[in-house]
């Protein structure tokens, strides 16, 4: 046979073993695990304005703006997660995860790995008692078991008319409980990212409670606030009644450092 | 004579000629010889006996295009009385080149000497050099001829001369050249020669890498960093699962400190690459370490007589001065170099300049042969890093920008070898200790001012966030000594046929790491963390044994055992450690068989399997722990064809690892991931039909998947990294385009090109491919050569080496936590021009 | 990074030992100092009592498979000096185990006695159904005169049920999880109580911006102030009528709004590995309906 003949057998068979090759291949999994996710992100109004907080008044919520940066997912469990079995090592999945009743286990929070965020280009507003749903730009992420969400607090929030350049305000009236007859005290609590800052670094709440889910498919991301929370451990007693038309515009650690609770904020995920 | 490659047990002529020829010592040639006394009338006949060659070494193709003939070169010798050749001289001339191969080579030869009345004396004989058309198999015939009836007086001293009459029988042996490889152990087993090295242009040795069918490299450090390299769908980052072999001493770091196995080849001017030895998977026992996707042998050699003195200059300030020294008449071994080299860039932050000097030396010592390599090296490099994929789409960064001008590094490597051969094909030994010094700094900056995830106490994590707002700029050193020695011995065995053989070797190495890790402030370059600070000892010691037997015609059986012993003693002063000394311990036994069907003359069917293993890193390992080994078993079947025109192979191959590693898009380092497979074609061939067209072309196909759940990887996922489609072509023609001036004006038209295909990413997506081609063309005119070569002729904008993972460069605004595409930007169309004097 | 390779059919064997250590924090009290060596705000503890009762110790590999568990509790009282041994588990494969865990639950009257704790506290213990206990006393010197000091005493227990798991450390620099057996050797596993935990100003020590300290004023103010008796002794009910200053203690997220809050949530963080290192705490028990705060669960 001559070389040139020899050669064409070679390459006959070259042909033939590529083209068992890919139909002799396996048949499952034909890409690299995960894929990239489109999350358009909710803002859901509060459902609540009216509450007893921790230290045992009974507020009225008439109006709560807050500003946010941005927002990221993860997959490590928030501190209030209950059962879960154990995790095998840095960057791993749990599996089995089940919320039973929150409940707190301080120590470390791990975020885990980032699935998923939206960064603003603009700080946004939200108003938490807002008609309805506010729909807010998109985010991007990747697939994964989404199970804890960290919200950005702004260092440079808008003029809005009525945040006027402060990180969030409540405004409302707050009686002691079981002091109906009282005068209610009219606040309206404001706070900066330095006050922010005294808790928190880079106005980063790390740890909210996203309900756990898989996700697969692009879907959307509803956030809600409790102010409940934001206002748990302010002393109303501290604050110089004002009037229903002009209440006292003031700072307040409790409220500050309740705007860093993870606990104020939830998610969830819907496809 | 072709230099000697790693062992020099290997230096046997193939096994199916091993029947047809005896060795050259068994050759036997009757030469008519003469011993002719002055005035001495006819007297009574003495006993005379003729010379017999001893030894034959074949001539060598002098560099220029070889005949497509055989070329017969007439030669008469004078023998002393030792049977050494004390002059050689042409009868009758053919070239001036050829003329000078030719004695050159007679002078080797060796004979037993003339006796009379059993004392030997001179003699003057007449012979015959013969070249072959094929080079690499050049071939020494011996023809005798009619006894020299000279009248001029000849030697022999005080001896009366004597007409000797000599049965002058014209017995024309064919000694074939003897090859330079052993036979190979598996189908896609390939040396790719100095024809396909130089076919196209190549600007390192690290870049001859890419005519090793299914190799595909990277650069993400800088221009003299070592390049990343991808072979059959391992992601061997840059050395780790390859292992290479330069000049007989090993390539690769022992848990360098930026990636295991770190091979940095830039030491080499690519001019001094003979030929490149490659044997995927781990079917040998002679290869070792790092061995988890194969070994490469890098033989070195420069066969161009007399100086070489090269100047390119080129694009972007490009300057690169090289020369050479290679002595007339020495075998290829024998040569001294030198390089440097420096350029601009071809963007910002992206100079480099090395220079280097290697010197080798083959000799002849009794009966032993010595060979000497010495080399030293030192580079620095400026790098441009990674860019984020979106912000060049989005013109926020220029596609030759970058966002640390402050990257890149530098490398030295000094080094000091010895080999000693002794012996014959029936038995031979060779031992070659060798000393390595090696240095490297790499700053790099990957993922800006993000802050990483870290262990430790709260304290600790609060210090290496606070590092981290001053961008994660991390600067790696890594200083080796290393000590080593490889040895073996081999002998024919008898057992089946005259053929089989049996080898038994042992390679030890240690080395000496001092390394850290620092991390700086991208604006003052202080240093903001002390992470890493450790000192290693590591010992790899082996043994391994090999047979190769031959039951039946056409069936050859080849396997061994290899033992190696691995230890690590790591002490780390920096970040976390607190400078207690650690030690591991452990061993592997690795079983390697090939059975090699001779189907016709030309075309074997080879079946092959091998078991080895990975190292780790030695900073890994907890104190007292086995030194977890990764396992790895390799398959291949295939067939070979080989002539002398053509060598075609087509593979199946499968390596399974017991677990694996993987870049991890979190932490942005390899990270342990479950155990993987990988299976795959692979088909090449190299075709020299003639002298003046070299064709080889190569393509590979690998799927490597995970084949258990674990951590995020599904069983059946692919491995993100290594493409899995990889072709190599390189052609070259080399005609002689005329004659002038008395001689012939020779060319060199060459190009490569390389094309990849479906690079997995994570998240389901896949990389750019590309096809790059390399070109050159060059003119000579006897001394003189001018040369042009391009790189990336058509201008493609291609992506080298894509990643996937979390970065933020921007301080202060909020980062995107999500792992995104970066990409390092591969070079734009460089041209270079070159001239070269041969004095 | 553990690999966890070994070769099933090898006859390498070693041992795990498990001790309980309180370090100098519990042994010899936490004095005054930077907030993260001792107290911020001037006061030192000393204890009298550090009872703990640790149960179910379990060593198991990668794959979940249990190589030694230990049953039954074992009682300890951390104030007695030195390092105590809880168990050996010998004859274990020598190799890595990843998923080490343990638990601080309830004492039961069989509990074995370690060192020379006082079968009176198991007893007290087992009666009143806690899981751990902490006797002491706090002082604080007079700044304008250093013979005068304020002095508290307390005896806090809690009824607490946690489980350790995942436990994890840092050897030699390395992040290693659970433990490595090795050949003929017995490796020491300690899990140590940290004294010091009850008295943070937070729930989380993550990446707060105030860096976490040691308090003890507000403690003692909870006796001092209105809704204390004043007679010198802490007790966790006047904890939990102490409301938190939002200015000095940040819950985290966690919920509670009390000093006893902080007190009782932080008692679950006592409990570390090998020395500074830790596992993920969980709660065992199921939060009873209608109880919001930790201090809901201590009338």
């Amino acid at each position: 046979m001559s070389v040139r003949g020899r050669f064409s057998l070679s390459m006959t068979s070259i042909a033939l073993l590529l083209a068992c090759a890919s139909g002799c291949s396996s048949t499952s999994g034909s890409s690299t695990a995960g894929k990239r996710i489109i999350l358009h992100t909710v803002a859901i109004p509060s459902a609540q304005s009216t509450f007893t907080t921790g230290f045992g008044w009974d507020v009225k919520v008439t109006q709560a703006k807050l500003s946010i940066s941005a927002f990221y997912y993860f997959d490590g469990p928030p501190p209030t997660a209950s059962f879960r079995v154990p995790r095998r090592s840095l960057g791993e999945r749990l599996s089995n995860y089940f919320i039973g009743s929150a409940w707190a286990h301080p120590g470390h929070y791990q975020p885990g790995t980032a699935l998923g965020e939206v960064i603003f280009a603009r700080p946004i507003v939200f108003d938490l008692f807002s008609t309805g749903p506010e729909q807010l730009s998109d985010g991007d992420g990747v697939t994964g078991i989404y199970r804890s969400a960290r919200v950005v607090l702004p260092s440079q929030p808008p003029a809005d008319s009525i945040l006027d350049g402060h990180v969030a305000v409540i405004e409302g009236q707050a009686l002691k409980h079981g002091e109906a007859a009282a005068q209610p005290i009219y606040f309206r609590l404001i706070a900066d990212f330095a006050d922010i800052a005294m808790n928190v670094n880079e106005g980063a709440v790390d740890g909210c409670v996203l309900d756990e889910t898989t996700v697969i498919d692009d879907g959307t991301i509803s956030m809600s606030v409790k102010p409940a929370i934001w206002l748990n451990l302010v002393d109303f007693s501290k604050i110089e009644p004002g009037s229903a038309e002009r209440p006292t515009e003031t700072r307040n650690t409790g409220f500050s450092q309740g705007l860093t609770q993870l606990s104020a904020y939830h998610f969830t995920f819907s496809n | 004579m072709p230099s000697v490659s790693r062992f020099s047990c290997h230096r046997s002529p193939r096994e199916a000629d091993l029947r047809l020829t005896a060795t050259q010592r068994r050759v036997r040639t009757v030469l008519a010889s003469l011993v002719l006394l002055l005035g001495v009338p006819k007297v009574a006949r003495a006993e005379v006996t003729a010379p017999v060659a001893r030894e034959q070494p074949p001539p060598v193709w002098p560099h220029e295009a070889p005949s497509t003939h055989d070329v017969l070169v007439p030669v008469v010798l004078v023998l002393d009385a030792g049977g050494h050749v004390q002059s050689a001289e042409i009868e009758a001339s053919v070239d001036p080149k050829v003329d000078a191969a030719a004695i050159a080579a007679a002078r080797q030869w060796r004979f037993n000497p003339a006796l009379k009345d059993g004392s030997p004396v001179a003699a003057k004989v007449r012979a015959v050099v013969r070249f072959a058309a094929r080079p690499p198999a050049a071939t020494a015939a011996v023809k005798v001829e009619q006894p020299v009836q000279s009248n001029s007086p000849v030697t022999a001293p005080g001896t009366p001369g004597v007409a000797a009459v000599a049965a002058s029988e014209a017995t024309t042996i064919t000694v074939l050249g003897v090859r330079n490889a052993p036979p190979p152990r598996s189908a896609s087993e390939i040396v790719q020669d100095k024809r396909v090295l130089t076919a196209a242009p190549h600007r390192t040795a690290s870049d001859l890498l890419l005519t090793v069918p299914g190799i595909a490299l990277t650069q993400h450090s800088g221009e003299g960093a070592a390049h990343q390299i991808f072979f059959r769908g391992f992601d061997a980052v840059h050395g780790q699962d390859l292992e290479i072999w330069a000049g007989g001493v090993p390539v690769n770091d022992v848990s360098n400190i930026h990636s295991q196995g770190y091979a940095d080849l830039n030491f080499l001017p690519a001019e001094v690459v003979k030929q490149i030895r490659s044997a995927p998977g781990t079917y040998d026992p002679r290869q070792g370490d790092f061995s988890v996707a194969g070994t490469l042998w890098l033989d070195l050699g420069y066969g161009e007589p007399g100086v070489t003195a090269r100047a390119s200059l080129g694009q972007f300030g490009s300057r690169r001065y090289f020369m050479a020294y290679h002595p007339k008449g020495w075998s290829d071994a024998t040569f001294a170099a030198f390089e440097l080299y420096s350029t601009d860039g071809f963007g910002p932050a992206r100079a480099a300049q090395r220079t280097s000097a290697i010197g080798q030396t083959e000799l002849q010592l009794g009966t032993a042969k010595v060979r000497i390599l010495a080399s030293t090296y030192a580079g620095s490099f400026n790098s441009a890093g990674v860019l984020r994929l979106s912000d060049i789409e989005s013109g926020v960064i220029d596609r030759y920008g970058s966002y640390d001008q402050n990257q890149g590094g530098d490398s030295a490597r000094s080094q000091l070898a010895f080999e000693l051969t002794q012996g014959d094909d029936q038995g031979r030994w060779s031992l070659s200790p060798y000393v390595v010094l090696r240095s490297m700094r790499l700053r790099q900056n990957f993922t800006g001012y993000l802050a990483m995830p870290t262990s430790g106490s709260a304290s600790e994590v609060a210090a290496a966030d606070k590092a981290s707002e001053q961008g994660n700029s991390e600067q790696q050193t890594n200083d080796a000594s290393t000590l080593g020695m490889t040895g073996c011995y081999r002998r024919t065995l008898g057992l089946f046929s005259a053929a089989d053989s049996f080898e038994a070797g042992i390679f030890a190495r240690y080395d000496r790491i001092e390394q850290a890790q620092k991390k700086l402030s991208v604006a003052t370059s202080e240093v903001t963390l002390d992470e890493v600070d450790a000192k290693i000892n590591a010992t790899n010691v082996a043994g391994y044994v090999d047979f190769a037997l031959h039951p039946i015609r056409r069936l050859t059986l080849r396997g061994g055992l290899r033992l190696d012993g691995l230890a690590y003693s790591t002490e780390d002063d920096g970040g976390q450690g607190q400078g207690q000394r650690r030690s591991a311990q452990g061993a592997h036994l690795g079983t390697k068989a090939t059975v090699d069907v001779a189907l016709t003359r030309s075309v074997h069917a080879l079946a092959s399997y091998g078991d080895g293993f990975r190292s780790p890193q030695a900073r890994s390992l907890q104190a007292g722990e086995t030194a977890p080994f990764t396992s790895v078993q390799s398959y291949e079947a295939g067939i070979r064809h080989q002539t002398r025109a053509l060598r075609a192979t087509a593979s199946v191959f499968r390596t399974t690892l017991s677990d694996d590693l993987a870049f991890n898009q979190v932490t942005a380092r390899n990270e342990r991931t479950p155990p993987t497979r990988r299976t795959g074609v692979s088909a090449e061939m190299s075709a020299q039909p003639n002298s003046w067209f070299t064709a080889a072309a190569s393509i590979t196909y690998t799927r490597a998947e995970f084949t258990n759940t674990d951590g995020g990887y599904n069983s059946g996922d692919l491995l993100p990294y290594a493409p899995q489609v990889v072709i190599r072509t390189d052609v070259a023609f080399t005609p002689i385009l005329g004659r002038a001036l008395n001689r012939p004006i020779t060319s060199h038209f060459g190009f490569g090109q390389t094309a990849i295909a479906r690079r997995p990413l994570p998240y389901g997506e896949m990389g750019h491919d590309y096809s790059l081609i390399d070109a050159n063309a060059s003119v000579r005119l006897r001394e003189v050569e001018l040369g042009l070569s391009a790189f990336n002729l058509l201008d493609l904008n291609w992506y080298d080496g894509e990643y996937t993972y979390a970065s933020n460069f921007e301080q202060g605004k909020a980062p995107s936590l999500v792992p995104q595409r970066h990409v390092t930007v591969g070079a734009p169309r460089t041209v270079l021009a070159t001239f070269t004097l041969y004095l | 990074m553990m690999s966890g390779c070994s070769d099933p059919t090898s006859q390498r064997r070693g041992s795990e030992r498990f001790t309980t250590w309180g370090e100098s924090f519990v042994e010899f009290g936490i004095p005054a100092g930077d907030g993260e060596g001792g107290f911020i705000d001037g006061w030192a503890v000393k204890y009298r009592k550090f009872l703990v009762n640790f149960h179910e110790i379990v060593v198991a590999d990668a794959a979940g498979h249990v190589a030694a568990k230990l049953d039954q509790s074992r009682f300890v009282d951390n104030t007695k000096r030195g390092e105590k041994e809880l168990v050996t588990f010998s004859n274990l494969d020598a190799k890595a185990y990843t998923l080490v865990s343990y638990q601080i639950k309830p004492a039961l009257a069989e509990a074995e006695i370690v060192g020379d704790a006082d079968p009176e506290d198991l007893a007290m213990m087992v009666r009143d159904g806690l899981s751990m206990y902490v006797e002491g006393e706090a002082t604080k010197p007079n700044p304008d005169d250093s013979t005068q000091k304020r002095t508290k005493t307390f005896r806090w227990g809690f009824k607490t049920q946690t489980s350790y798991l995942d436990c994890h450390s840092e050897e030699n620099g390395i992040a290693t999880q659970g433990v490595v057996v090795t050949t003929n050797k017995t490796d020491t596993s300690q899990l140590t109580t940290h004294g010091d935990h009850f008295y943070y100003d937070s729930l989380q020590s993550g990446d707060n911006a105030k860096p976490t300290a040691l308090r003890f004023e507000e403690k003692a103010a909870a006796d001092d102030g209105p809704n204390g008796d004043g007679d010198g002794e802490v007790t966790l009910s006047e904890l939990c009528q102490e409301n938190i200053d939002p200015d000095v203690y940040n819950p985290s997220g966690l919920p509670g709004s009390t000093i006893g809050d902080f007190v009782i949530s932080l008692a679950r963080t006592v409990g570390h590995f090998r020395g500074e290192g830790e596992c993920t705490v969980k709660r065992i028990d199921p939060v009873p309906s209608g109880v919001e705060n930790p201090c809901d669960e201590y009338p």
